[in-house]
């Protein structure tokens, strides 16, 4: 029971002597949580909780077409469902934590999937869609699979593979 | 129409009627039986010359930092709350507080000579945000949208 | 084009619509309540909308309430603390201005309450005079107009300070905020006949002092 009460107090103690530095961390954060968590936030969120006369100031730095461009994409982006937005956001933060170098190569592969047919594209859309409940080493299978090779051509593949890097670890 | 004045109920007709804000059969009621009585078009001059008197009174603009602190406020609230769930429930940590006390400023002590934590206001301490980040952030957003892996299948081109 | 053709090329349609340069065009259209649900649902872009919507209302009601721009200012801070805090558990039972202007009354009428009204009398003497710097009207006066006005500000003000705290609340919900009797019944969580009632004998007392300026 002692030994409990002193380990408990270790735990409190120690718990205390971290606090400076969780307390520094927070406050960088403000509103945000640490960019390791889950939810992390994005330019977008930061800008929208400035003040309306610091966004003001920010959007005049461009040029008048390009500020009322960026405001309405903002609205439109906005208006989404918050699930939608969260989702959008979930998946930018994982492209933006993988290595630049990775960054580059999907971003690349979202080109060229919007440059797909329709069809092709929602084919593809398909296929992340199936693989995303699957481990990683589930979706290494799949995409080495004869299935997967017949069904997609060599670019597809690549689409696919790169791409399935933005989906939810498992 | 029985004279407002000599009722409560219709004394504060009056008074939506100093307002602009009686229901335009009430208005066209009032003003009728206001050409005949001078107790009600005296009231009603009355409550019209204080409506205009009150609104002398300006609004005050809010202050330029008011958005700014309530954020920091918000956060300290955050950081103490985020604080408060490291805590047990139980009180058998209180005698323990002196001592956990001395540790943790010593230690911090140490910390913070050591690495630069920057402890200074958070505001001041982050970098800018630049609004060419909002539009990258967008770019990818927008391009990101065609995807549509975890909800519902979109149209078919990838657009919302 | 980007050399490596990644960020230049624009995958999605084009914009049709044109937008303002106000910056209250990037207000999402939803309401009060679909916003504060967003809130709820973590969306901190909402709560900044929502103040931005309500943030100059708050302020400027509680200004008249407690008549000092900086005690305003915390008070509104506060209340806006408590819609955050609060977020969690939001349901839209009522109108969100409704519960906005509940939590706000109910401080502003604390602080009256406590006592700080020979703080708050200090400091109307330094808002008012605080209050002709920051309040400059777009006209030109000349000084003694300026003068004139300033002295009917200030008989406007002890005026509405003289009402008990509860008709000052009400005539400033109904005056200035324009909100009509079902919804000031609600704030002040009485009957709509309380609040005409409230209404008529602080109208009646604000008459019988600022006949004169009329």
């Amino acid at each position: 029971m002692r030994a409990l009460s002193l380990a408990k107090c270790a735990i409190f103690v120690l718990c205390l002597a971290l606090g400076p530095m969780a307390l520094a961390q927070a406050r960088r954060g403000a509103l945000r949580p640490a960019k390791t968590a889950k939810n992390v936030t994005t330019p977008i969120d930061e800008f929208m909780r400035m003040s309306p006369v610091e966004r003001q100031k920010a959007l005049n730095r461009l040029p008048p077409a390009q500020r009322r461009r960026l405001e309405e994409r903002l609205r439109k982006f906005n208006e989404l469902p918050v699930e939608r937005q969260q989702e959008l956001k979930s998946m930018y933060n994982r492209l933006n934590q993988l290595p630049p170098e990775q960054q580059q190569v999907v971003r690349r592969s979202l080109n060229q999937f919007s440059q797909q047919p329709a069809d092709r594209k929602e084919a593809i859309r398909q296929e992340l869609k199936s693989i995303a409940p699957l481990s990683a080493q589930q979706r290494e299978e799949r995409l080495a699979s004869p299935e997967f090779r017949e069904k997609f051509s060599d670019k597809e593949q690549g689409i696919i593979r790169d791409m399935s890097q933005l989906l939810p670890p498992k | 129409m029985s004279c407002p004045v000599d009722d409560r109920e219709g004394a504060e007709r009056i008074v939506s009627y100093g307002a602009g804000r009686l229901a335009p059969d009430e208005e066209t009621e009032f003003e009728l039986h206001r050409r005949g009585c001078a107790r009600c078009r005296e009231l009603a001059a009355a409550q019209r010359a204080i409506w205009s008197t009150l609104d002398e009174w300006p609004d005050v603009t809010p202050s330029e930092s008011f958005d700014e602190i309530l954020y920091q406020r918000i956060a300290a609230i955050e950081q103490r709350a985020w604080w408060r769930r490291l805590l047990p429930d139980a009180g058998w940590w209180r005698p323990a507080v002196p001592v956990a006390v001395a540790c943790a400023a010593l230690v911090a002590a140490f910390l913070l000579k050591g690495p630069d934590l920057n402890l200074q206001s958070p505001v001041a301490a982050e970098p800018k945000l630049q609004i060419e980040q909002v539009e990258h952030a967008l770019d990818d957003m927008e391009m990101l949208k065609q995807l549509s892996i975890d909800s519902q299948p979109n149209h078919p081109s990838g657009q919302n | 084009m980007n050399p490596d053709g990644i960020r230049t090329q624009a995958p999605q349609p084009s914009w049709n619509t044109r937008v303002n340069n106000s910056v209250a065009s990037l207000a999402a259209p939803q309401g009060d309540a679909e916003l504060m649900l967003r809130v709820r649902g973590g969306d901190q872009a909402s709560f900044g909308l929502l103040l931005e919507r309500h943030r100059g209302s708050v302020i400027r009601f509680l200004d008249r309430m407690v008549q000092s721009q900086a005690v305003a200012e915390e008070l509104a801070q506060e209340v806006f603390l408590r819609v955050y805090k609060s977020r969690g558990t939001y349901e839209p039972a009522a109108k969100f201005t409704t519960w906005l202007f509940r939590i706000a009354t109910h401080l502003g009428l604390n602080w009256i309450r406590d006592g700080r009204n020979e703080k708050g009398q200090e400091s109307l003497d330094e808002t008012t005079a605080e209050g002709t710097i920051k309040q400059v009207p777009d006209r030109v006066r000349t000084v003694e107009q300026e003068l004139v006005y300033q002295a009917k500000l200030r008989e406007v003000r002890q005026a509405i300070e003289s009402l008990p705290a509860k008709q000052r609340a009400a005539v400033l919900m109904h005056k200035y905020e324009e909100m009509e009797y079902s919804e000031i019944a609600n704030v002040l969580r009485c009957s709509e006949s309380a609040v005409k009632s409230l209404l008529f004998r602080a109208y009646e007392h604000l008459r019988s002092r600022l006949a004169h300026l009329a």
